[in-house]
């Protein structure tokens, strides 16, 4: 049983769009939300919206229409949709409000993240010793999960030629190529045990959810509601082996995924096992096997046997990122976290087309992770 | 504490070995690195 349901989904394409701005894709992304909701801009009677690179959402109302509503920015790093999502719920459950939008957008620079130690409340000489570059944390993280848990370097392949496989069948995909296991492994190695193509790319694209209390669907007698189960979003504990740390405790403790994740299933009365499909975040190949564990949906170190035997692929009993995760798609953050719930909406409501995972999945879970260390995660169903 | 290796081989290599705290001079000033040991 939920009281937030979300009766609009729209998306920007994902990839690179000379001549577009974040802002110009997330107006995009809202007014396809509405469309699909059958509602107006005048409805919307609040709105929680964000980027990390690309602007001010609440500027959007310039174009969509400035009828005075509060619309509330958020800048929360890869938690942006996340955080805006949660915040959304939280003032529809407060009685506030009936019916409400969320935005996330983004348009990076080509090339990896730049970031200033500084704004991470981190020491120059973490920056000057090259250690803010993301990938070597990534790589050093998953080549030692991969060797507490015996899972070998092929995993990473299978993970990342299932989600080129899924882009390639999802319009809105950036990276729409097939690439086979041997392309993957024998890429240009970047940070190792991760290949070229086992790594996403900062990119572009906009998302936009229309939310609303279960009262409102009496207006909406066409509406085809997914019900948002829960959302839980949590920021790293003492201990948690995170991007962005200067040190590593010898004791490490639970990433926020795990907090997250657990308080997501216990709000909704849903276990790991009745979820039918599942998008969990993929900054680098190794990131989507160890949040698969990590939020309970697999035991650490059963993912070996899960991709070799073809178990997260769309027709397999776990599908795992179905339109291709951040792999296929980048990762423009603030539109990132949202674009797994579009695509778990999508599914729900069994018109993701070439995509679709069979069986009229009735339950799905969106998990998205990020610096510095902050995780949120939703239950959908229909 | 997280710092860099001075050593990038992979098959040099593996975790749990022994390592050791070394100077590394960077440019115009000196920060620290972790280096294998002995035979390791």
């Amino acid at each position: 049983v939920s009281d937030i349901a979300i009766v609009g989904a729209g998306i920007h394409a994902f990839g690179r769009h000379e001549g577009v701005s974040g802002l110009a894709m997330g107006v995009y992304a809202v007014r396809a939300a509405l469309a699909d909701a059958g509602l107006e801009w005048r409805d919307i009677q609040v709105a929680y919206g964000g980027s990390e690179d690309a602007g001010n959402a609440d500027t959007m109302v310039g174009d969509l229409g400035p009828t005075g509503l509060p619309f509330v920015n958020v800048r929360n790093g890869c938690a942006t949709g996340g955080s805006s999502l949660v915040s959304a719920v939280t003032a529809l459950r407060s009685g506030a409000y009936d019916v409400g939008v969320v935005v996330g957008f983004d348009k990076h620079p080509r090339g990896a993240f730049q970031n200033d130690p500084a704004d991470w409340s981190l020491p120059a000489w973490y920056g000057e010793d090259g250690l803010m570059v993301t990938t070597q944390f990534f790589g050093a993280k998953v080549q030692r999960y991969m060797h507490d848990h015996g899972i070998p370097a092929v995993t990473l392949a299978q993970v990342a030629e299932k989600n080129f496989a899924n882009g390639s069948i999802t319009p809105h995909a950036w990276r729409r190529t097939l690439l086979s296991i041997d392309e993957i492994l024998g890429a240009r190695m970047l940070a190792h045990p991760l290949t070229q193509y086992m790594l996403c790319s900062p990119g572009e694209g906009a998302v936009a959810l229309v939310v609303c209390r279960r009262e409102y669907l009496d207006r909406m007698p066409d509406a085809r509601p997914v019900w948002l189960r829960s959302v839980a979003f949590r920021t790293r504990r003492a201990g948690s082996f995170e991007v962005f740390s200067p040190s590593l405790a010898l004791d490490i403790a639970p990433s926020p995924t795990v907090d997250a994740a657990r308080e997501a299933f216990e709000a909704a009365g849903v276990a790991p096992e009745d979820v039918d499909v599942v998008q969990v975040q993929d900054t680098e190949s190794g990131a989507e096997l160890i949040h698969l564990a990590e939020c309970g949906l697999c035991e650490h170190g059963e993912q070996a046997e899960l991709y070799a035997t073809g178990a997260t692929r769309i027709d397999g009993r776990l599908p795992v990122n179905t339109d291709g995760g951040c792999l296929a798609n980048g990762e423009p953050v603030g539109a990132s976290g949202l674009r797994q719930v579009y695509e778990v909406v999508t599914q729900l409501r069994g018109r993701a087309g070439a995509r679709q995972v069979p069986g009229e999945p009735r339950v799905g879970f969106t998990h998205v992770y990020g610096a510095p260390g902050v995780s949120a995660c939703t239950i959908l169903a229909r | 504490v997280e710092g860099r290796l001075t050593e990038a081989e992979p098959e040099r290599l593996r975790i749990g070995m022994p390592m050791e705290v070394v100077a590394l001079q960077r440019g115009d000033r000196v920060t620290y690195a972790f280096a294998p040991v002995g035979d390791e």
